[in-house]
């Protein structure tokens, strides 16, 4: 829990700032990527960061929650380090089990990306801006210089700083929870780390308009959820910490168009990455429970690949799971429509059937439930969907 | 070194003032209408204040080896129309209601939204029908990947509905040596449950 506030608090990839806009489109174009970072001294405030982040690093190696499949970190590295340049050395990805929007560099090189940004980015190209935002706070040291601010202005700051002076030795789980607060991004920063984003994707030849695309999804995720009064609305870091995000979307547009059109967008390339993984983060994507925000991402899903069963079965659990009002009708015909698509999983009629059976209607429930035994005759609740089909009869 | 001392020391005085661990067992014990006949003791937590994040609003939490290791949780005389567990503080998870008419598949997943607020992860391995406090009910079989320590737990759970209210009974501990060890006294303990229908 502590590494997870660490994470939201101290860089959010693409929950950044915002009023910003206008100096943004008008940034100059004449950044250049600075040269390697050297590790600095251990007895140094920077060198203390990067201690205590060697060992979260530690932390997140050993973690049960890493992903573990290398040829989806092999692709992931690759386009961070078509991205990063030089750096690409020095920078470690890692994928991280956790059904929330959020990536995170380390100043030592460590970024952690979430299975939750991963299934909402449609493109390879929208990864890249996220990866890109991120390489952007690490190149240009954003920690070090934030941390160097708080210190300046405050005793807290001053606390922090003996902290990171002893932290080549201490123990520093509850150091980090201080730091989680303390080291946000500021606006400026975010800015900045945007700009960089969208250089370092168009460099590499991807389409710059997909960083703006990244922001349109959201903000439609985040609406629906607030409608629904949703946790995620309530909690989400980007709404307690920066503005709203109308204005960045339109402002990276800008950036976008101002770069001319074209560059790579990687769809298919994209889809095939993460095809694996796909059912195992919508499973976790229906486990937050904000049913509002799951649908409409399902449903942009869908308008993409308006064939694929699988996401029609994920459509119909995120109405059947909240089952308020018409809920399980939908559900009911959610399911449906998925058993003429390809790809439906057989736990679609068990589905059904559970549905089905909530709205009284036993014979049709049973019929579903045989279909499901039909389809996977060796399931391991198969006893107990028998016991249901028995009730009926 | 002194600033850890001194927050390990409002630590426990924090704890020690919300919370007590009782001694449950040998022999029978109630838990709400619900007999148990136990083989040996187990600890018994009560809180006036905390929520334990493995167990969120459990009616009763017990424990054999530490609340930290492993956690048999009791989700008992839970009616029609009323709220399963309970939501962890500063989140606002809707947490599942109970209807009569709900299956066990449904149950499980309610059981799942409670226990998984921490971002700890669940995967249903089995769940059969079985008897349990006398009468028709259903067992399940987890896995759990702890969130705040990537540990990861084997647990095994009984319910049944009766008298219009769901009795449900769920344990985890580390999948090394601590499941199998105590897994046997915990599955006599669930065998032994009995309940006026």
């Amino acid at each position: 829990m502590l590494r997870r506030c660490f994470v939201l608090g101290c860089g959010s990839a693409a929950f950044g700032a915002l009023p910003w806009a206008r100096a943004l489109a008008q940034a100059p174009a004449d950044w250049k990527m600075p040269p390697r970072l050297q590790r600095p001294a251990a007895d140094t405030d920077e060198g203390g960061l990067w201690a205590m982040m060697d060992r979260e690093e530690q932390r997140t190696r050993r973690s049960g929650f890493l992903i573990r499949d290398k040829a989806l970190q092999d692709y992931v590295n690759g386009i961070a380090c078509k991205l990063a340049g030089d750096h690409c050395a020095d920078i470690r990805v890692y994928i991280v089990q956790t059904p929330y929007f959020n990536a995170f560099m380390a100043p030592n090189g460590m970024m952690q990306v979430w299975s939750g940004l991963l299934v909402r980015m449609t493109s390879e190209a929208q990864l890249a801006a996220i990866l890109g935002h991120e390489i952007g706070h690490y190149v240009q040291r954003h920690s070090i210089e934030r941390l160097r601010d708080v210190k300046s202005k405050s005793a807290f700051g001053q606390f922090l700083g003996i902290l990171l002076a002893r932290a080549g030795g201490v123990g520093a789980i509850a150091q980090l929870a201080l730091l989680a607060g303390a080291l946000a991004y500021n606006r400026d920063q975010e800015r900045e780390a945007d700009r960089i984003g969208v250089e370092l994707m168009a460099k590499a030849g991807y389409a710059p308009l997909e960083a703006s695309r990244v922001w349109t999804k959201l903000l439609e995720e985040l609406k629906a959820g607030a409608k629904e009064r949703e946790e995620y609305w309530d909690q989400s870091v980007l709404f307690k910490t920066h503005p709203p995000g109308e204005e960045r979307e339109k402002t990276l547009a800008q950036i976008a168009a101002a770069k001319g059109p074209g560059g790579r967008t990687g769809e298919q390339e994209y889809r095939e990455a993460l095809a694996q993984h796909r059912n195992e983060f919508l499973v976790d994507e229906l486990k937050r429970r904000t049913f509002g925000e799951t649908r409409v991402l399902l449903e942009r899903m869908l308008a993409a690949f308006p064939d694929d069963g699988e996401l029609q079965y994920f459509l119909g659990e995120a109405y059947r799971l909240r089952a308020q009002d018409k809920d399980l009708e939908h559900a009911v015909a959610a399911y449906r429509k998925s058993e003429a698509m390809k790809g439906t999983p057989a736990e679609m009629y068990r589905s059904m059937g559970l549905a089905q059976r909530q709205l009284g209607d036993d014979a049709q429930a049973g019929t579903a439930f045989a279909r499901y035994l039909e389809l996977k005759p060796t399931a391991p609740d198969g006893a107990l969907i028998r016991s249901y089909i028995k009730r009926n009869d | 070194m002194k600033f850890r001392i001194l927050f390990a020391a409002l630590a426990l005085a924090v704890l020690a003032g919300c919370t007590t661990v009782v001694k449950v067992g040998p022999g029978q014990v109630t838990v709400k209408d619900m007999t148990l006949t136990l083989e040996g003791p187990w600890n018994k937590f009560e809180s006036s204040a905390l929520v334990l994040f493995q167990a969120p609003g459990a009616t009763e939490i017990w424990t054999r080896e530490g609340f930290t290791l492993d956690v048999l949780a009791f989700y008992f005389g839970i009616g029609d129309g009323e709220t399963i567990g309970q939501a962890l503080p500063r989140r606002t998870t809707k947490m599942p209601v109970f209807r009569l008419k709900m299956a066990p598949h449904e149950i499980v997943e309610a059981f799942e939204t409670v226990v998984t607020q921490d971002g700890s992860i669940l995967k249903v391995v089995k769940i059969e029908p079985a008897r349990f406090a006398g009468g028709d009910g259903f067992r399940f079989e987890y896995e759990l990947k702890r969130k705040g320590d990537s540990l990861l737990f084997n647990g095994i759970g009984f319910a049944t509905v009766a008298n219009k209210k769901l009795y449900l009974m769920a344990y985890s501990a580390p999948r090394t040596h601590y499941f199998p060890t105590l897994v046997p006294g915990l599955e006599a303990a669930a065998r032994s449950a009995t309940l006026k229908r």
